[in-house]
């Protein structure tokens, strides 16, 4: 086991150095300037030249790109033109909100895709399953920046059943920060009205953020259930007398849970790219809406640092689940 | 004395896009208590169909019991409730399959699958560790070396002749009275194949089973049964003791199939197979379903040809049987019919 | 002896390659157009591409698409005259959402185009002839498929620039790597299936058993994919849109509207709930399409 966290440890820096290659390529490759692109749109000449010898855009390609590396490896991720700051310092700001709406948006998406894609498979072909299959093709196919819209405009500002956005009221105190999650922050704290209004604050966009995962999870987990109940295994497992709710939800889903685990990555992943567009509807001060906005004004080496920095988590979800996979199924730990 | 196992008149239709497909016609079978029967026939005759069926194991849909009835001890099984049948499978008739390999859940112990279904088996009477007894009983039983360390294995750990052993420990810790064995030794390599089968020559014996045994093999069920049910698509066609169907089989498939066996005194080379295919089951003819490979076809073969007795305990559903109708007979039944 | 017009139903061969009869095309059509989401999509998408036929004649209000101002009748409700009621500027929404269907098949097509291009070529090296070379392809997809696409488009078009040609290009550049892991894999398995073999042992060259035995199996994966991949680039698009990285108002498209109609909400919800379900409808077809692509050309579903 400790072999194989070691041996994916190893993997994943080639990877993240792979992606600084590629972050590299793209600031360096595009048409452009690159002390021009990092100096920001509205730099003068003057600033644009003193950026180029700072940052070396003077040098040839490689040593450029080994001086690159060497920034990235000290926590140097040049500076925003849009927040004026150091791009490590906002980074570090903006994480911990967007972990925590993506990691509450997965455990929506996983608490009702995996039981509505059992009881889908179940009951193949019955109204249920018709109705729970409408929900997960619109759910793959509704934009989620839109569905977050029209949440926001309806149950938001409509009925007002739930904040604009945000992730406190403003006149709510942060509570001291530990993991900078607030909800977790309130609860260690033992602020449980803060946690719960952290939570209410999420709800919306979460839901937006969690549709397309919460539709993924449901096909896969039924077509995964419909293979596993005609295995043999069950077959036998029903000749020896062992009842269907044991059969489906242990015998079966221990079995189908598998290959959801993947498709539960690679969503967490598309997750992250997601807050991109629904932390702007909601205004949630995340690393998404950060990106955002970089991007719009231009802003380069906030894009590239967010693009490593999410290109980073999806690798660490990927390891999580590969471990997962090896605690789950006998077959593969043996292999280890 | 009693039949253990009688069914009466089986059909059973499979619903697909292309239409009707007949799997089942009208099959009657009984089984008395402690006989081992052998039910011989090719790929997709419908023998497995046919006992999954009457233990409510085949999905419906696709599939439908058209007309018939299985009485198990006197008691009728189609119609019953889920939860019932559940209860018969687990302990009065046990399953083993074709394929060790994939019939044992690849992500439990084996322990625990035979715990939960010797838990099953008893109702949920027992608890664990008295289960545990029971199944660690019984993997010394099928004669495992070292049974705790089989006991706290995962199936992928052990070799195909193991989980076999495994499979047939889980079938006979209820002690039930009937075993179905369907084609428990296919997939094994041939000397496993005659370890398992004398362990379940052994274990008919000792326990006072009732056994069906499903193969597309005579010489497998010759070694093990007293008496044979050969089938052809979805019927059967002839039904004897076992050492009548070897010297003097009637149905000509019956002898295609001894014709099909190898034997020791005979070069491989000299196996005769049967020309030709199963018949379309989505349109089967009405009369005879071999007839289209037969040598001996004769036209009285496309009227429906029931299946009687020529011996005693010897049926056969053929118009070579002895004493069956002339072909003067036969042609005026042909005239009724039109 | 043996009749031969009795027809062999042997469900067993159902798997096997053969050359596509009669009764299999048949039977593909039937089980295709026995769903009724199967049905659903195909429609959509043939509505969809009616309208990017022929929008422009369709629009009751055509030069509204380009700009056109009519500050006198903006904001308007829906209604007889304007179905999707009209935007901040008076243009009317229907005609530029039926005219923006162009744009949006032109960014599907090119996307997917230039993915396959890229894609499957690159696929079918790595799966045949393996090596240093297939290990770099390979690697490097690795690494593209790590990083959520949509930030690496993001990042792309931070560099070149806003605008919906860079937009397209950057979608572009991060969609292939799916393409090589599909085909690299179905070629890697047909590689060691028997009739592969078999024709090696035959003699056959490498390029004949590429374009004899490996691309036509290929086909039917990469033709699903690509068809639900036409949806998600137009998703992908009206993303980039919305944020606006891509087209920029007034061209008519959908994600840039809405991003538009965005700041004329509650009261004007019209401006952006019309374009929203534009999107929905049309990627929804081309997933439903997919899908019932998938049932009928993958044998492993029947």
């Amino acid at each position: 086991m400790l072999k194989l966290i070691a041996k994916r440890m190893g993997l994943m820096v080639v990877m993240l150095l792979g992606l600084a290659v590629i972050t590299f390529t793209i600031a360096n490759v595009a048409p452009g300037d690159p002390a021009r692109l990092a100096a920001g749109p509205d730099a003068n000449q003057a600033m644009v030249e003193q950026i180029r010898v700072e940052r070396g855009f003077d040098r040839p390609l490689p040593v450029r790109f080994v001086l690159y590396v060497d920034q990235l490896l000290h926590g140097d991720f040049g500076s925003s033109v849009y927040t004026g700051r150091p791009v490590a310092r906002d980074i570090a700001q903006f994480l911990p909100a967007t972990v925590e709406l993506v990691l509450f948006s997965i455990s929506i998406a996983i608490v009702l895709g995996v039981p509505l894609g059992v009881i889908a498979a179940v009951r193949q072909n019955k109204p249920i399953d018709h109705a729970i299959r409408l929900l997960s093709v619109s759910g793959v196919a509704l934009p989620m920046f839109w569905l977050g819209l029209m949440l926001q405009w309806y149950l938001a500002l409509d009925l007002g059943l739930f904040p604009l956005g945000g992730r406190l009221g403003i006149f709510t105190d942060v509570p001291e920060p530990i993991t900078g999650m607030i909800s977790i922050d309130a609860l260690l704290r033992g602020q449980f009205a803060v946690a719960g209004e952290a939570l209410w604050h999420m709800v919306l966009p979460a839901t937006a953020l969690s549709f397309p995962a919460l539709a993924a999870i449901i096909r896969v987990n039924r077509a995964e259930m419909l293979e596993v109940l005609g295995r043999d295994y069950v077959t036998n497992a029903r000749a020896q007398g062992i009842g269907p709710w044991r059969i489906i939800a242990v015998y079966s889903l221990k079995n189908a849970i598998l290959p959801t685990l993947a498709m539960i990555g690679l969503r967490f992943g598309w997750m992250l790219g997601g807050t991109v567009l629904v932390e702007g509807v909601f205004d949630f001060p995340g690393l998404g809406l950060y990106a955002a906005k970089a991007a719009v004004s231009s802003d380069f080496e906030p894009i590239m640092a967010v693009t490593l920095t999410l290109g980073a988590a999806f690798m660490l979800i990927n390891l999580v689940i590969d471990l997962l996979y090896a605690v789950l199924d006998p077959r593969v730990r043996n292999q280890i | 004395m009693d039949s253990l196992l009688d069914i009466r008149n089986l059909s059973l239709v499979f619903d697909t896009f292309d239409g009707t497909y007949h799997a089942i016609d009208d099959v009657s079978l009984s089984l008395k208590p402690g006989e081992a029967l052998g039910l011989v026939g090719e790929t997709g005759c419908g023998k497995s169909v046919l006992t999954r069926a009457a233990f409510g194991l085949v999905p419906s849909p696709p599939a439908r019991i058209t007309q018939g009835s299985v009485k198990l001890d006197g008691m009728e099984l189609l119609g019953l409730t889920d939860r019932a049948l559940r209860q018969v499978r687990g302990r009065q008739v046990a399953m083993i399959f074709q394929d060790p390999m994939t019939y044992l859940n690849p992500v439990f112990k084996v322990g625990t699958q035979l715990v939960d279904a010797i838990r099953a088996q008893h109702g949920g009477a027992i608890d664990r560790k008295a289960a545990r007894e029971i199944a660690l009983d019984m993997l010394e039983k099928v004669h495992l070396p070292n049974p705790l360390r089989q006991f706290n294995s995962y199936p992928h750990e052990l070799s195909g002749g193991m989980r076999q052993r495994i499979l047939i420990a889980m079938a006979l810790a209820a002690r039930p009275k009937l075993l179905i064995a369907d084609e428990p030794t296919t997939a094994l390599d041939v000397t496993i194949q005659a370890q398992i089968l004398d362990l379940m020559a052994e274990l008919v014996d000792d326990m006072n089973l009732s056994m069906i045994m499903i193969s597309h093999d005579l010489g497998v069920v010759a070694q093990v049964c007293s008496r044979v049910a050969v089938m052809y698509a979805g019927k059967i066609v002839e039904d004897a003791p076992i050492r009548e169907i070897f010297e003097t089989p009637v149905h000509p498939y019956t002898k295609g199939l001894l014709g099909a066996l190898p034997h020791p005194f005979r070069p491989a080379d000299d196996l005769e197979s049967i020309p030709g295919n199963l018949p379309d089951l989505l349109d089967p003819p009405p009369g005879c379903r071999f007839a289209g490979r037969c040598t001996f076809r004769r036209p009285e073969c496309d009227a429906p040809i029931p299946l009687a007795e020529i011996a005693p305990r010897h049926s056969v559903a053929c118009v070579l049987r002895p004493g069956a109708v002339t072909p003067a007979v036969a042609a005026t039944k042909d005239l009724n019919h039109a | 002896m043996t009749d031969s017009n009795i027809t062999a139903t042997d469900l067993r061969t159902a798997g096997k390659p053969a050359p596509k009869s009669f009764r299999e095309t048949r039977r593909m059509i039937r089980t295709y157009s026995r769903s009724f989401s199967s049905m659903l999509g195909l429609a959509l998408v043939a509505l969809f591409l009616f309208v990017a036929l022929f929008g422009p004649w369709l629009a009751p209000y055509p030069e509204d698409a380009y700009g056109a101002v009519n500050f006198d009748i903006k904001l308007l409700p829906p209604s007889p005259d304007h179905w999707f009621g009209t935007d901040q500027v008076g243009s009317d929404i229907l005609s530029r959402v039926l005219i923006g269907a162009r744009t949006t098949l032109q960014i599907g097509l090119t996307v997917t185009g230039i993915a396959v291009l890229i894609g499957v070529p690159l696929g079918l090296m790595a799966g045949m002839v393996g090596g240093w070379l297939a290990e770099t392809i390979m690697r490097v997809t690795d690494i593209f498929l790590s990083i959520p696409g949509l930030i690496l488009a993001i990042a792309i078009v931070g560099a070149l620039g806003p605008g919906i040609l860079n937009a397209m290009l950057a979608l572009s550049l991060v969609w292939w790597p799916g393409y090589v892991r599909l085909v690299q894999a179905k070629t890697l398995s047909l590689r060691n299936e028997t009739y592969v073999d078999a024709a090696r042992a035959l003699g056959a060259g490498p390029f004949r058993i590429l374009f004899v035995h490996v691309l036509p199996n290929c086909l039917s994966p990469i033709v699903v994919k690509a068809s639900m991949d036409m949806g998600m680039a137009i998703l992908g698009a009206a993303s980039l849109g919305f944020l606006g990285l891509g087209a920029q108002p007034p061209y008519p498209e959908w994600g840039a509207m809405i991003s538009t109609g965005r700041a004329y909400l509650p009261d004007w919800w019209w401006c952006s709930f019309f374009p929203g379900m534009a999107i929905y409808l049309t990627v929804l077809g081309f997933n439903l399409l997919g899908d019932g692509l998938r049932d009928v050309l993958d044998p492993h579903q029947r």
